[in-house]
């Protein structure tokens, strides 16, 4: 993950910043106070912070109501440890509840062109599995605070003690995501060779059949690719092999089953034709005897028929005998109905008359009776009507006089409730004004309270504004004094360290080139001089040169004799004295004059006096940053002391509002109570208050209703009354008089009605019976009418009957008697019996059958032929159709391939399974590997070692740490130490080495803020060295006050530049790019 | 029976039928399946020359020489030039199209096709329904072809029957199931007294791929079976039918006479001794089908391994086995025990095999899965 530019808008005390970043180093430096650690914190927010958690409010300015945001463009791949290609994206977060809070998070490939990845919640989730920090999901259940894990303390860790991210452990992280990427990232520098070769073997094969999401690999690309293929090809062949298999069965079972209807049709129709021709036989002797029956039959009906007209002629004969003799009695019989016809019809007349009589009323006495009755019983139906009319009324009248009783009763209670409603309501204000009072009471005295903490607020701004001013005059002192010890540095004019060392190398030549000269003279003085001679050896004293006395020296003998002769020997050839002189002469145009200018003797001491400047400019620099920070606090102060005014009008407010309050009384009354105390007694005066209220209001609405209620009544009970009154008045006596007295009357009436109704119906009863048996007399004679009648009727028909036969019987007889003169019986008898004698020459056949069945025979020999026709038409056509098909042999192939497909199946799930092992081997040795996990530390402690060493001298051991990345101590002196027990400043350097060694094996941006800062001129230039090495591999963000510790003066930007780029590192000046909020 | 050589010998016939030429094996491996289809070419010069050697009077090839009507140059160009390079003009070789490859416009024996043309005088396609050959003064050939893949046409009882006072030799040849063979119907049924009811004293058949010789004995009907066996199991495989008439006696005599190259063979391999004992047997003519039912140990299936390999042979190296085709479904693998290989390893390896190990024991798949990772693990350690 590399961060490429971020932009903050009303975050903190930041009120906009933007700045780009590069790859490697980055240096951002400014001022204490100017927002530097607010900018780390709106990285980490953008990339760890959701929206709308609490820990967001802090970053909301002070004085505005105003949502943060920050904008953050990154480049990492879309998941942690991915080998493709990294993508662009920018995370943008404003922070806030509800519907303030926003976040969106887009990507890129080009970096300008973006689309929408996440928003809202997804956001944080997807930022979290990317980056892989140990971080769980932002819907996951964990622990309150900023979102936190061993990775995000060691690349975004903000200011903290020194070196206490040492005691940070990978165990503590809510998620493995970490340790999985740690343990990724440094399988390469940690893994045993022998476990990496099987990994990667293991792997490898893994690969071959799994894309790098675990999907089984498809296409070309899968190695089960060819035996897949393999599987269709004889899926599909063996597809269309069954297919041609099954349809060589239909039409294998088709002929099969064709064959067997073959034969049985063949069966069916031989069956039918033999059935038919059995029936022609059976018809033909069955069509001769019925020919010859027909001749008996002719025969035996020609006799019959002769004997019958004889015996006829004899019968006829005797009929017109019979009729002849019973004419007489007949005419008699109809002479004797006649008369009896005639008395029948005079007894008819009679009964009709009778009962017409009936039937026209009676009697007068009979009619005048039952109108006296009819009358009566409506005399008697009127008065029950009337009397039952005064009942009623007096039972309406009872009633209503009770219902108004009712009514009364009902109204004077509710007159009663009424009062006691009205007496609750006095009594409920009664209270509220009590605790009205009281609540007045208490928050006079809480105005009271404000007003006293109003006068300490504007004691106390008045004082901070003062300590304001102090502070700032104390920062200007202090700023004075490093200005002074800075003049008096510059007064020193000290040359640059750079120039120390070069006149470091030149003191060396110059010894080495004397050292070149030193060559060893010797001297003896023989004889008797003319003079003294003094000699000098090297830089020695001179002294007298004794004759015969050997004066040594190194590399110079200077020999005088006189005051005029002085011999000077030198050793060494003339190009080292060259040498030796050019160096000299460098030395005394170069070093000596600012010796002599510096008032020292050498380099050291110049040395030395550089160190002392050194040491007062960094006195100058610490006079500075105090005057800096006491600034800070000045203006801290001055921010408060901005309140004064607002302060006093507070002041002047609760004033007014404790205008015409005796403050003593009130002082009096309440000055035992704390304002815990005053509250809850306020509290409690308003909860008594509001019920008071309530109960008053309750009470009135009761009382409302009831009065309602009451009205109500008293209109009823009014109108109840009248309705009496008007009832009382139809009423001549009292009312339980009036219906006593009508309900005996009324008793007595319906006993009068019954026996009317009593006497009517037996009346009624009498006429009826006397009717019904005038009827019964009229049907009588009707019915000795009707049978006179049909014996006259029937005696006339007999007569006429007797007439006709005897006409007829004369008329057949005679027609008889001519048919018989031509019949000869005796020829008639011999005819038949010839034919029955040929008869019984063809005897009857065992089986009738009928030319309706003979045909059917035909026709049913006829279908049978036309069926097996068609059956064997069928046959032959499947008999094609199975020239078409495989038969046997596309059986035999069918099977062949299936086989063959098997086998191929369990080939593919045999190296399925094969893969799939690999699959499980791969991920096991991972699973044990991470469960292993010592090399975690073992693998970054021995980097980290390495710099460590190098940066102390080898003055500690190794460092362990633990396989959770904790540091478990450092080996000092063979023993293993607490790194606690390490200056805060070593412990800081540690931590720093420790960070940059995961940031670069991570691959990933590491913000270092205010790092370092006890670390001694010379480590820090060593640190600097290695985070522009480091910076190679990962990005490094160094947010500092001292850009001099890691940016030349080249390396800054210009007056009026944001940021200069140089080939190590970008330096940016925050002051440039930071705004803060209330600066213009 | 008395040797036909000493009978008087009126004639002799060379009967061969389903040569299946240009079958495919997909059950085996390319390579395998390729050696098993060049076998199946191989033995036709194994029957010729027994043709040859025995100076019979004609052979007689009863159908199924090609496995398709169609089969590729590559089939039939060859089969032409043996049949010419062992051409004698008083040994008519007879072809009979059938069932695999019935004489059907296209087909291998169309007379339009350039096999037909290639092949010498002496060489005679059954390419009509009323073919006859006279095989000697004494002898008549009377063959029908097949012309589809299916028909419940017989073809023996559509051959013409013995005229009255007709005293010759009658041979019949056809191809088709007999009557009990299963589906008989569909695939150019042959009547159980067929031979006898036509007359023929010899009615020469093809089709199913077993030497079987049906009765009655003065008028037999002969499937002389595949000359080389097509899968495992077949029983009586691997023969020509040599038949003898004399000029005493009407009755043929019949004597099958092996040519095939290989023998198919399937064992069920339940120990590793077993297994080991396969290395001092000749399977050099032998397609071994080895069913595998049995437990080893990692070590245990290396020797496996390396037994399978020796008999299967490598590129560079042949095997014992002719080919070998192995049914490893029955060998479970117990990888539990590792032995020694991963002493002196990582600690890491040491803790990957005893997860392995744990998940071995599950049952199913999963267990199944583990055992193999184990072994993969092992084979990855022993190989390092």
């Amino acid at each position: 993950m590399r961060l490429l530019s971020i932009g903050v808008r009303s975050f903190g005390c930041i009120e906009e910043a933007k700045l780009e970043l590069r790859p490697g180093l980055n240096v951002l430096y400014g001022p204490n106070d100017l927002g530097k650690s607010t900018l780390v914190h709106a990285i980490r927010a953008a990339l760890l912070l959701p929206t709308s958690r609490r820990e967001a409010e802090r970053f909301r300015p002070w004085h505005r109501d105003v949502t943060p945001e920050v904008t953050l463009a990154f480049e990492a791949p879309d998941e942690p440890g991915s080998d493709r290609p990294p993508r662009i994206w920018r995370v943008r977060k404003s922070f806030g509840a509800g519907r303030k809070g926003s976040a969106e998070l887009h990507w890129s490939n080009d970096g300008e062109h973006f689309s929408v990845e996440q928003k809202g919640d997804g956001v944080d989730d997807k930022l979290r599995t990317m980056l892989g920090w140990g971080v769980p999901g932002a819907r996951a259940r964990g622990p309150r605070g900023f979102p936190s894990s061993f990775l995000t303390t060691v690349l975004l860790g903000p200011q903290a003690v020194p070196g206490s991210m040492l005691g940070n452990s990978l165990d503590d992280d809510p998620t493995d995501s970490g340790r999985e990427r740690l343990t990724e990232a440094l399988q390469a520098l940690a893994q045993d060779p022998r476990f990496k070769e099987i990994l990667d073997e293991a792997q490898r094969k893994v690969d071959e059949a799994f894309t790098p999401t675990g999907k089984p690999r498809k296409g070309k690309a899968s190695p089960l690719s060819p035996i897949k293929q393999r599987i269709r090809e004889l899926s599909e062949e063996l597809r269309l092999q069954q297919e041609r298999v099954h349809d060589s069965d239909d039409v294998r079972q088709q002929l099969l089953a064709l064959d067997l209807e073959r034969i049985e049709a063949v069966a069916a129709r031989d069956d039918a034709e033999k059935q038919w021709q059995r029936q022609q036989a059976l018809f033909e002797r069955g069509r001769q005897r019925a020919e010859a029956l027909a001749q008996v039959q002719e025969a035996r009906e020609a006799l019959e028929r002769g004997q019958a007209v004889l015996a006829d002629r004899r019968t006829w004969q005797e009929a017109v005998e019979r009729h002849m003799q019973g004419r007489p009695a007949a005419d008699g019989a109809l002479l004797r109905a006649g008369e009896v016809e005639q008395a029948a019809a005079q007894t008819f007349a009679e009964a009709e008359a009778h009962l017409r009589a009936i039937e026209q009323g009676g009697d007068a006495e009979a009619k005048l009776e039952r109108q006296q009755l009819e009358t009566r019983r409506l005399q008697l139906k009127a008065e029950h009507a009337q009397v039952h009319e005064r009942l009623r009324l007096a039972e309406e009248a009872l009633e209503k006089r009770a219902e108004v009783e009712t009514v009364a009763e009902a109204r004077d209670a509710l007159a009663q409730d009424l009062a006691a409603s009205e007496r609750a309501a006095t009594d409920a204000e009664a209270v509220r004004r009590e605790a009205d009072a009281e609540q007045r009471l208490y928050d006079a005295a809480l105005r009271l309270r404000r007003y006293e903490e109003a006068e300490q607020r504007v004691a106390h701004a008045q004082e901070a504004e003062a300590e304001a001013n102090r502070s700032v005059e104390e920062a200007e002192k202090l700023e004075a004094q490093a200005q002074a010890i800075d003049e008096a540095v510059a007064a020193e004019a000290l040359p640059e360290p750079s120039e120390i060392d070069g006149w470091r190398a030149l003191a060396e030549e110059r010894r080495i080139a004397q050292a070149r000269l030193e060559v060893g003279l010797s001297v003896v003085v023989h004889g008797t001089p003319p003079a003294q001679v003094q000699a000098r050896a090297d830089d020695g004293a001179e002294a007298v040169a004794e004759p015969g006395q050997a004066i040594e020296a190194q590399r110079r003998l200077s020999l005088a004799m006189g005051p005029d002769l002085r011999i000077e020997i030198e050793g060494g050839d003339a190009s080292a004295r060259a040498t030796r002189d050019a160096l000299e002469q460098r030395w005394v145009d170069e070093v000596a004059p600012v010796l002599v200018r510096v008032e020292v003797e050498d380099l050291a001491g110049l040395r030395a006096r550089m160190d002392s400047a050194r040491q007062r400019q960094a006195e100058a620099r610490q006079l500075r940053d105090k005057a800096v920070s006491t600034r800070q606090l000045a203006e801290a102060r001055r921010e408060r002391a901005v309140e004064l005014p607002a302060l006093r009008e507070a002041l002047q407010a609760s004033q007014n509002a404790l205008a015409g309050l005796d403050r003593a009384l009130l002082q009096e009354r309440t000055g035992d109570y704390d304002e815990t105390e005053l509250r809850r007694r306020q509290a409690h005066a308003q909860a008594r208050v509001d019920e008071a209220r309530h109960t008053h209001a309750q009470a009135k609405s009761r009382s409302a209703r009831l009065e309602s209620q009451k009205a109500a009544q008293t209109e009823r009970h009014d109108r109840l009354a009248a309705e009496l009154a008007t009832v009382l008045a139809r009423l001549p006596g009292s009312p339980v008089s009036e219906r006593d007295t009508a309900f005996d009357r009324l008793a007595a009436l319906e006993g009068e009605i019954e026996t009317v109704d009593a006497e009517l119906a037996e009346h009624d009863e009498a006429r009826a019976r006397r009717r019904s048996e005038a009827e019964a007399a009229v049907n009588e004679a009707q019915t000795q009418v009707d049978q006179a009648r049909l014996a006259t009727s029937l005696a006339r028909r007999e007569l006429d009957e007797r007439k006709e036969a005897l006409a007829q019987a004369e008329g057949r007889h005679a027609q008889l008697e001519s048919q018989a003169a031509q019949i000869d019986e005796a020829a008639l008898k011999r005819e038949l019996e010839e034919r029955q004698a040929a008869l019984s020459e063809r005897p009857e056949p065992q089986e009738t059958v009928s030319a309706e069945s003979l045909a059917e025979g035909e026709r049913a020999w006829q279908q049978q032929q036309q069926a097996l026709r068609e059956i064997e038409a069928a046959l032959e056509q499947q008999r094609g159709a199975l020239k078409q098909v495989g038969g046997a042999v596309a059986r035999e192939e069918a099977e062949r391939t299936r086989e063959a497909l098997e086998a191929t199946k369990q080939a593919e799930h045999d190296l399925e399974l094969d893969y799939e092992a690999w699959r499980l081997l791969a991920q096991t040795l991972r699973e044990a590997e991470t469960a292993e996990g010592r090399h975690l530390g073992e693998a970054l402690g021995e980097p980290v070692h390495e710099r460590f060493a190098q940066l102390t001298g080898e003055r500690y051991g190794a460092l362990s740490l633990g396989r959770d990345l904790q540091a478990g101590g450092l080996e000092v002196a063979g023993e293993l130490r607490d790194v606690k027990a390490l200056s805060e400043g070593v412990q800081d350097q540690l931590a720093t080495i420790l960070r940059l060694a995961v940031a670069e094996q991570l691959g990933s941006a590491l913000v270092l803020d205010d790092h370092l800062v006890q670390t001694d001129p010379a480590r820090i230039a060593w640190f600097r060295e290695l985070l522009v090495d480091v910076g190679q591999r990962a990005q490094i963000l160094v947010l500092t006050c001292r850009p001099e510790d890691y940016l030349g003066a080249d390396e800054r930007p210009a007056e009026g530049e944001a940021s200069r780029d140089s080939d190590a590192v970008r330096a940016v000046s925050l002051a440039s790019v930071i705004r803060r909020a209330g600066s213009t | 029976m008395s040797d036909p050589q000493d009978d008087d010998v009126a004639l002799k016939l060379l009967h061969t039928a389903d040569w299946h030429l240009g079958r495919r094996f997909p059950q085996f491996p390319d390579d395998v399946a390729l050696e098993l289809m060049r076998a199946r070419m191989s033995v036709i010069d194994a029957i010729l020359g027994a043709a040859a050697h025995n100076e019979v009077d004609a052979v007689l090839c009863a159908g199924d020489l090609f496995d398709a009507p169609q089969p590729d140059e590559e089939w039939w160009r060859p089969l032409a030039d043996k049949l010419s390079r062992h051409a004698k003009a008083e040994r008519p070789v007879v072809l009979l199209p059938g069932n695999h490859d019935p004489l059907t416009p296209g087909s291998v024996y169309h007379p339009d096709h350039p096999f037909v043309h290639a092949l010498g005088e002496h060489v005679h396609v059954v390419d009509r329904d009323d073919f006859t050959l006279a095989l000697s003064p004494e002898a008549t050939l009377y063959a029908r072809p097949c012309r589809s893949r299916a028909e419940g046409l017989d073809l023996a009882m559509a051959l013409p029957e013995r005229e009255e006072g007709d005293t010759s030799i009658r041979i019949g040849m056809v191809h088709g199931s007999t009557f009990d063979m299963p589906e008989f119907q569909t695939n150019f049924p042959i009547a159980k007294d067929a031979a006898v009811k036509r007359g023929f004293d010899y009615l020469a058949i093809g089709d199913t791929h077993a030497y079987r010789v049906y009765d009655p004995p003065e008028s037999p009907t002969v499937y002389p079976g595949a000359p080389e066996p097509t899968t495992f199991g077949e029983r009586d495989v691997g023969h020509v039918a040599l038949v003898f008439f004399g000029r005493r006696r009407r009755r043929p005599l019949i004597r099958p006479e092996r040519v095939a190259r290989f023998v198919w063979e399937e064992r069920v391999i339940e120990d590793l001794p077993a297994l080991r004992r396969l290395r001092d047997e000749d399977l050099r003519r032998t397609v071994l089908r080895l069913v595998l039912r049995l437990r080893v140990s990692p070590a245990e299936r290396d020797e496996v391994d390396e037994i399978l390999q020796a008999l299967s042979g490598t590129s560079s190296r042949h095997g014992q086995a002719a080919v070998l085709q192995v049914d490893g479904s029955g060998l479970q693998l117990d990888a539990s025990d590792l032995g020694d290989a991963l002493e002196g390893l990582p600690q890491v390896l040491t803790e990957t095999a005893e997860r392995l190990r744990a998940q071995a024991a599950e049952p199913g798949e999963e267990g199944e899965l583990a055992q193999r990772a184990l072994y993969h693990l092992y084979r990855l350690v022993r190989s390092g």
